[in-house]
C-alpha cells in the first residue's frame, strides 16, 4: 500500500541542550524550546546564547528544525528587551518562534523576518481566528487543546495556515491563557512561566444546593495520548503533531520521539497502522512518568473521562531512568552517567536509535578507574560491557 | 467616566439609568449569562429608553461551536446587535465581516500586558471599536500611561469577580459523577489545604467550568484617580454577588466618589486592590531554579559529571578544549567556588592527555568541595 497523505513533523520539547540532541536522535523533525527569557518555564533549564547556537547547528545539521517560545504575556518592561534576543534568533537562523502576544508577534515582524507560530496559549479555536491572525503574520497556529483532530483539518483548510496540534503529555485543564489561579493566589504569573499547578491540588467542594460535600483533584487532567489516533492526524493533513514535555525528563523525551516516529515511519512506508507494533508503542508509552492518559478533545470534547481524580505522587512508575550513555570506549566499554542506581543482576534496557531496545543482565560493572563494583550510585560514571549498536546518548532504563 | 453594568430581570426597565451602559448576557452566548434568549423583549424594551444596551458574546468557542452559535446570533434582533462585547477573536473577526454596523466592545482581559499588543488589537478593529476592556493585572500606573496614548476609549472592572480558572470542561457534575449533569447549572465553592485561600466560587454551564476569586476586585477608592487618568467606563459585575441593588449607588459614587465606604460597607463578599497598586508576579522567578549552575556563556567549560575523592573529577567537556595547566573555576550546586589548576588531565581509558576535546569527558585532578552538577569555568 503507498502512502496516501502528507506525514506530519513530529515536534518534540528540548528543555535543554542534551534533551535537544536526544529527542532528534531518536526521531524528532523538529524541537521547541526557550531561551533564558520571554517563554512559560521559567523553572526549566532553558537555553543560553552559546547553547542555542549548539543546537541549531546540532538540529540543522540532521535536517531538524528548531522553534524558539516567546509566549509569554509579556509586560512593557519584558517587551524592551525583546529585539535584542530576536535579532540574535536571526543571526542564528532559528526556524520559527512561537508566539501568543500580539505586541510580540508586531515586535517579531519589525525585527526579523523569522516565520512567526501562534502558540496554543493564544487559545486560538477556530478558523475565523485562524483567519485574523494570518492576516496579523502568522504563519502556523498551534491550536488550543480543546479543538478536535478534524476541526483542526479544517481550519487548516478556510485559513490556508499549517495547523499543529499536540499529541502527547500534560494539558492544562483551562483554556490555555485563561488562568490566573497562580497569579492571584500565589504571587506567581502562570502565563509568564511561573505556573504553580493549582490545578493539580485536591479540592474540597461544597454544593450548597446539593447537600454533596465532595473532595476531589476535579481540576486536575488527564495527559495526553494520541497514538491510537495518529491515522486521524495525518488523514486531516495536520502538518505537525506536537509533544508537550519542556520539564521532563531525557527518558520521557528520548521514548516519545522514539514511539511517535516510528509509528510515523511505518504510516510512511504501509500506508496505515495496523500493526502489531501499535500495542508496542503504547506498552512504550506507559514506560515513562505519565499520568493516566486520555484522548481529551481529540476524537470528540473532552468529559469526565479526562479527569485525573488522583494526587500526582500515587502514580506508580514501572521503569525508572538509568541514565545516557555519555561514550563508547574502544568498542570494549559504554560509559553510563548513572541518575538512578542499579547493581550487578539487574536487568537494564538500552534504547538504540534504529528502534531496539537492547536487554542486558548486568554482569560487570567498572567504575572509571577500572574496579569493578557491584552497584552504582546516582550522579556516577560508571563502564558496562560493549553493546552492539548502541551509541552515545542512547537512553538507558530498568523495569523496577 | 461612565458605569458599565449588567442587566438582570429583576431590574425594572423604567427605573434603568439612561447613563448607565448596561451589558445583556444571554445564556447561549455568556460565560455567566443570566438571560434567556426569550428574554431578548427586555433588551428592546431598554433600548427604546434610548439606554445604551450591549450584547455580550464572551465565550471562547471551538469549530464545531462556532456554526451552532452563528445560528444563535441569527435568532437576536439586529437591533441589538449595534454593540457586540467580544473576546474570542474568531467572535471578534465574524463580526467585523459579517456585521459591518456593530460597534465592538473588545475585551482584551486575559493576557494583553503591553501597549502594543493592546494597540494593534485596537488599530486592528479601528473606527468600529466602540471600546477596549483591559485586564486587572494591569497595575494603575501603566493604565494611565496606555489611556493616555492609546486614542481609544478604555474600560476597566471596578467592582465585581475576577475570573480566574475558565475550562470547556464540565467539573462540577464530574465531581458528583453525574454527567446528566453536564449542562445543568451547578454552584459550589472552593477550597484546597495546599492554598491559603478558601471559598473559590464555582459555577458550571453550558459552557464549562468557571473559577473566581475568594475576593472581589474593587477600585471605588481609587474613583478620582480612574477618573483623572480618563478612564471612559467603570465596570459592576454584580452577577455573581447578586447586588443589582448597588447600581445607582454606584453611578452616583462615580459623579461625586464620595460613597465608597458606604457600598463597601453595604457590600457581601470580601474585595482587594489586586496588583492595581503594583504588579510583581515574576519577582519570584529567580528562585524557582537554581541559577548557581545556570551556565554562564563567557569563559564556560563544561559540567561536573562525577566526583571520586582523592582521584578525580569528571566532566564533560561543553566548549572549547580543556588543557593541561589551564586554570579553572568551579562553581557548586550550593555557590561555593573553588579554584584548580589542570594538573593532571587523562580520557575515560585512563590515558594521560595534553588536551581534551568539546564532546568528550575528561578527568582533571580531585578538589575537595566539588560536587556533581558543579560548573566549571575557565580563568
Amino acid at each position: 500500500m503507498t502512502q496516501k497523505y502528507n506525514i506530519p513533523e513530529l515536534l518534540s520539547p528540548a528543555g535543554n541542550l542534551e534533551k535537544l540532541k536526544v529527542a532528534i536522535s531518536y526521531g524528532a523533525n523538529a524541537v521547541y524550546l526557550g531561551g533564558q527569557d520571554f517563554g512559560l518555564r521559567v523553572a526549566s533549564d532553558n537555553f543560553t546564547e552559546a547553547e542555542l547556537s549548539e543546537g541549531v547547528s546540532f538540529a540543522h545539521e540532521r535536517g531538524a528544525k528548531v522553534f524558539v517560545v516567546l509566549n509569554s504575556f509579556l509586560h512593557d518592561e519584558d517587551l524592551e528587551k525583546l529585539p535584542k534576543f530576536i535579532k540574535l534568533l536571526s543571526e542564528l537562523k532559528v526556524d520559527a518562534v512561537i508566539v501568543s502576544d500580539l505586541g510580540v508577534v508586531k515586535t517579531v515582524l519589525k525585527h526579523s523576518k523569522i516565520p512567526i507560530h501562534l502558540s496554543t496559549q493564544a487559545s486560538c479555536l477556530n478558523a475565523f481566528a485562524a483567519k485574523l491572525w494570518k492576516k496579523m503574520g502568522v504563519t502556523r497556529i498551534v491550536l488550543g487543546r480543546e479543538v478536535s483532530i478534524a476541526e483542526a483539518g479544517r481550519i487548516k483548510k478556510i485559513s490556508g495556515l499549517e495547523v499543529e496540534l499536540f499529541v502527547h503529555g500534560s494539558m492544562c485543564m483551562a483554556y490555555s491563557g485563561n488562568c490566573t489561579i497562580s497569579n492571584f493566589t500565589q504571587g506567581r504569573d502562570s502565563n509568564r512561566g511561573g505556573c504553580a499547578h493549582s490545578c493539580r491540588f485536591e479540592y474540597s467542594l461544597d454544593f450548597k444546593d446539593k447537600s454533596i460535600d465532595s473532595k476531589s483533584y476535579f481540576m486536575s487532567s488527564k495527559d495526553l495520548e494520541g497514538i491510537k489516533v495518529l491515522e486521524n492526524y495525518i488523514s486531516h493533513n495536520i502538518d505537525s503533531i506536537k509533544i508537550e514535555g519542556r520539564m521532563k525528563s531525557p527518558l520521557y523525551a528520548a521514548t516519545t520521539a522514539k514511539v511517535y516516529s516510528e509509528a510515523l515511519k511505518h504510516y510512511a512506508k504501509k500506508g496505515h497502522f495496523y500493526s502489531t507494533d501499535m500495542k508496542k508503542w503504547e506498552e512504550e508509552l506507559r514506560k515513562i512518568s505519565h499520568r493516566d492518559y486520555t484522548e481529551a478533545s481529540l476524537i470528540k470534547k473532552a468529559g469526565k473521562d479526562s479527569i485525573f481524580d488522583e494526587r500526582e505522587s500515587t502514580k506508580e512508575i514501572k521503569y525508572k531512568n538509568i541514565g545516557l550513555i555519555k561514550d563508547v570506549v574502544d568498542q570494549e566499554f559504554l560509559i553510563l552517567n548513572v541518575k538512578n542506581s542499579f547493581q550487578n543482576d539487574d536487568e537494564l534496557e538500552v534504547l538504540d536509535f534504529s528502534g531496539n531496545t537492547h536487554h542486558i543482565k548486568v554482569e560487570k560493572i567498572y567504575s572509571i578507574l577500572g574496579q569493578e563494583i557491584t552497584k552504582t550510585n546516582p550522579n556516577t560514571l560508571v563502564k558496562i560491557p560493549f553493546i552492539k549498536g548502541a551509541s552515545n546518548l542512547n537512553m538507558v532504563r530498568m523495569c523496577v | 467616566m461612565k458605569l458599565t453594568t449588567y442587566f438582570d430581570k429583576s431590574l425594572s426597565i423604567s427605573a434603568l439609568n439612561s447613563n448607565v451602559e448596561y451589558i445583556f448576557s444571554f445564556k447561549p452566548f455568556s460565560r455567566n449569562g443570566n438571560l434567556n434568549l426569550e428574554d431578548q423583549q427586555l433588551a428592546l424594551q431598554t433600548l427604546e429608553k434610548k439606554i445604551k444596551v450591549v450584547l455580550e458574546i464572551d465565550i471562547l468557542v471551538t469549530e464545531n461551536d462556532f456554526l451552532a452559535l452563528i445560528e444563535q446570533i441569527k435568532k437576536i434582533d439586529i437591533k441589538l446587535l449595534k454593540f457586540v462585547r467580544v473576546q474570542d477573536p474568531g467572535v471578534l473577526n465574524y463580526f467585523l465581516d459579517f456585521f459591518p454596523d456593530s460597534q465592538i466592545q473588545l475585551v482584551l482581559e486575559n493576557g494583553n500586558h503591553n501597549f502594543l499588543g493592546i494597540k494593534a488589537w485596537c488599530d486592528l478593529v479601528g473606527k468600529r471599536l466602540d471600546k477596549v476592556v483591559l485586564s486587572v493585572e494591569i497595575p494603575g500606573a501603566k493604565l494611565a500611561n496606555i489611556i493616555k496614548n492609546l486614542n481609544y476609549p478604555v474600560e476597566f472592572l471596578g467592582l465585581g469577580p475576577i475570573l480566574v480558572f475558565y475550562t470547556p470542561r464540565p467539573l462540577l457534575s464530574s465531581a458528583l459523577g453525574d454527567e446528566s449533569l453536564n449542562d445543568e447549572e451547578l454552584i459550589a465553592l472552593g477550597k484546597s489545604e495546599e492554598s491559603p485561600h478558601k471559598g473559590f466560587p464555582l459555577t458550571q454551564n453550558e459552557h464549562g467550568t468557571f473559577m473566581y476569586h475568594i475576593k472581589d476586585f474593587c477600585l471605588l477608592d481609587e474613583t478620582p484617580e480612574l477618573n483623572k487618568m480618563g478612564l471612559k467606563y467603570f465596570r459592576f459585575d454584580p452577577r455573581i454577588s447578586n447586588r443589582y441593588d448597588l447600581i445607582d449607588n454606584i453611578n452616583e459614587h462615580l459623579k461625586n466618589h464620595d460613597r465608597a465606604e458606604l457600598i463597601k460597607k453595604s457590600y457581601d463578599r470580601d474585595i482587594m486592590k489586586g496588583y492595581f497598586r503594583v504588579n510583581k508576579t515574576d519577582v519570584l522567578f529567580p528562585k524557582l531554579k537554581n541559577n548557581r549552575i545556570k551556565r554562564i556563556d563567557l569563559s564556560f567549560c563544561g559540567s561536573v559529571l562525577e566526583v571520586i575523592k582523592e582521584h578525580y573529577i569528571a566532566l564533560e567537556v561543553q566548549e572549547k578544549n580543556i588543557q593541561l595547566g589551564d586554570e579553572l573555576k568551579l562553581i557548586t550546586p550550593e555557590g561555593k567556588e573553588v579554584l584548580l589548576s589542570v594538573k593532571s588531565l587523562r580520557n575515560t581509558s585512563l590515558k594521560d592527555q595534553q588536551q581534551i576535546s568539546k564532546g568528550e569527558i575528561a578527568l582533571i585532578n580531585y578538589k575537595r568541595g566539588v560536587w556533581p552538577k558543579s560548573s566549571v569555568y575557565y580563568l
